[in-house]
């Protein structure tokens, strides 16, 4: 066994409480709680079933019976309680509330504070991470949120990311993640009758809608474009950095990197990209390329 | 009682001693001799000094997993003979109050962790929080998903420098790449990315590293409280300032009707005919200019100068 023996205590010692509460659990679903194997779980409770108190007879042992695939624990012995939460634990906790704090209305951080101020009291520890950003929730995102759960459409009026024009379009979110410094709303739009995507700060406004879902046309699969291919010198880094969901391979070379970003818009990645002037340079294809030179170009013609 | 007869125990002598240990431990009220441990405590053998040893490494193994062991003293009767033991109060999680609710938003957050190295204490630390015998709320439905930049292996290792105030060493690329030294204050998710911030102590100022930009390890260094943190230390005040306090401003004429979204950062100073005139704030004139340069023409600098220079040269044009 190549495990260090305290992982394998602290998990056994973290077991019997848990089973506590959670008695005739199976070991299969043991085995997925604690991310280990089936095997490992029974070799765990093999092993916390010959240990005990001073004594050793059968009343100081932990008692337990698992023969049939699924576990009760009869004696705990003095493991009824789970062990103080780890400093790596603690922290881990702190910073997921926080994220979560971050993109939440004031109801719920106020809640979430509460809860950690709890958590706090537990150990004594230094903050230690912070997190900053994301966007203050608006009552846009309440309006979308409760769409999702309602599974009712919104109009919205969206500012195009590809032509800078506002529309308005009727959706019907499904989901809503942030990634970034922005939050995006996927769902289906039927006035375009396809899988979108939406930027929260890029909805202007916002209206119920009476529509009902009827997707109609089923998402199709879009031609799948041709990759581009930019060369990306070590001063543009933060390109790469900022727009790594669009980059499907990155090879370092002498002074930067060869970048292969997948089929988007290319609109929106002339205008992208215009902005680092000779630190990005269009490899391939040759038509990205002229519509690069055409956006600098109309840049320039302003300043003649 | 009886053997399960299927998966055979494999011997772990070593893991069953130190169960046995926290055990009797824990359930002592009194501080139990060290003799009295080795002689009654199931898994201690050999002569007494591998005894001794054993002993005292195990000791070691549980302090590393965060178990307090008290050792006792002063009563008359032990001579000079520490005792040890370990109060229920310091070895179990009490967290009063805990609602149904708190234990299902935490049951959320544990969860955004998806194979990062922040992973196994989250879900470690759920199921602590799990074992409480506070049932979850069923209620709360969790809508917003969470991405961030995966944090680097490191991130826990840092947490722990800080906690201890011990000071770390690592080769970061910048516009090369130089070998630092620092006093690490506050690890920062700022934006979905990882940050180290901390006092350079080559440059002796407060710097912010970009945590994918290091190359390689992270060392921690030198002794425990070999710094301080200032306790009014504010990782707000290291950000590359934004819009509100930044210290540039730039004229911007806009054509009608064009780059909605940049209209709205800045503050219209008056209305033309064909273009209005935008005055706005920024920090880096780099990143202004990537934001100017996406909307192409609709756009152009009118003040100051130089930051029109900027833009002509970025654009490959000719300064006149």
């Amino acid at each position: 066994m190549t495990e260090p023996s305290t992982t394998r205590t602290a998990r056994a010692l973290d077991l019997i409480p848990f089973l506590l509460e959670h008695q005739g659990i199976s070991v299969t679903e043991l085995a997925e709680e604690f991310g280990i194997t089936q095997m490992q779980i029974l070799e765990d409770l093999n092993l916390l079933f010959v240990c005990g108190l001073p004594g050793y007879s059968p009343l100081e042992l932990i008692d337990m019976n698992f023969e049939d695939g699924y576990v009760t624990v009869s004696d705990p012995q003095v493991l009824d309680k789970p062990r103080k939460l780890s400093k790596p634990e603690l922290t881990t906790l702190l910073v997921s509330l926080e994220v979560m704090k971050s993109m939440a209305n004031q109801d719920v951080r106020e809640e979430l504070e509460g809860l950690q101020v709890k958590l706090r009291a537990v150990l004594d520890l230094k903050p230690t991470i912070d997190v900053l950003g994301n966007e203050p929730t608006d009552t846009k995102l309440d309006e979308i949120l409760q769409a999702i759960a309602k599974g009712s459409a919104l109009e919205i009026n969206y500012l195009s990311a590809h032509s800078d024009k506002e529309s308005w379009r009727t959706i019907i979110p499904n989901r809503v993640y942030a990634e970034g410094k922005h939050t995006y709303i996927q769902s289906w739009c039927i006035t375009s009758q396809g899988e979108r995507v939406f930027r929260l700060d890029r909805i202007l406004a916002i209206r119920k809608s009476d529509q009902a879902f009827s997707p109609g046309i089923e998402p199709s699969d879009h031609e799948p474009a041709d990759d581009y291919s930019l060369f990306v010198s070590d001063n543009a880094r933060i390109f790469i950095e900022e727009n790594s969901a669009v980059i499907a391979h990155t090879a370092k070379i002498s002074n930067g990197y060869e970048v292969s970003v997948t089929a988007i818009d290319q609109d929106w990645l002339v205008r992208t990209i215009a902005g680092f002037g000779p630190e990005i340079a269009v490899l391939n294809p040759p038509a990205l390329k002229a519509a690069l030179s055409s956006h600098l170009a109309a840049i320039r013609s302003l300043y003649e | 009682m009886f053997r399960p007869l299927y998966a055979i125990p494999m011997a772990d002598n070593k893991t069953e001693r130190l169960i046995n240990l926290t055990l009797a431990l824990l359930a002592t009220k009194r501080y139990l001799k060290k003799s009295e441990i080795l002689r009654t405590v199931q898994g201690y053998d050999g002569n007494a000094d591998s005894m001794d040893r054993m002993f005292e490494r195990d000791k070691d193994d549980l302090r590393a997993l965060g178990i307090e062991i008290q050792v006792g003293d002063l009563d008359p009767f032990f001579e000079d003979e520490p005792g040890y033991r370990i109060s229920r109060s310091s070895y179990s999680l009490e967290i009063p109050n805990l609602t149904p609710r708190e234990v299902a938003y935490l049951s959320v957050a544990a969860n955004f962790w998806k194979d990062s190295v922040l992973t196994p204490a989250a879900q470690s630390g759920i199921r602590k929080l799990k074992s409480l015998g506070i049932p979850a709320a069923m209620d709360l439905a969790s809508t917003i998903e969470y991405r961030f930049e995966n944090p680097k292996a490191a991130l826990l290792g840092i947490t722990e420098a800080i906690d201890e105030l011990r000071q770390l060493e690592f080769e970061y690329q910048g516009s090369e790449v130089t070998k630092r030294k620092l006093a690490p204050y506050r690890v920062l998710l700022w934006n979905g990315y990882w940050y180290l911030v901390g006092l350079d102590l080559v440059k002796n100022e407060i710097r912010m590293f970009k945590l994918s930009r290091v190359i390689g390890e992270i060392k921690t260094v030198g002794k425990k409280n070999s710094f301080n943190i200032p306790a009014d230390f504010d990782v707000k005040t290291v950000l590359p300032s934004t819009e509100p306090d930044a210290r540039n401003l730039a004229q911007v004429s806009i054509k009608k009707g064009e780059a909605i979204t940049l209209r709205s950062n800045g503050r219209r100073l008056s209305e033309g005919e064909s273009t209005d005139l935008y005055e706005f704030r920024y920090d880096l004139s780099s990143s202004f200019l990537r934001a100017l340069a996406w909307y192409g023409d609709s756009v152009e600098i009118i003040e100051p100068v130089q930051l029109r220079n900027e833009i002509i040269a970025l654009v490959g044009g000719e300064i006149r």
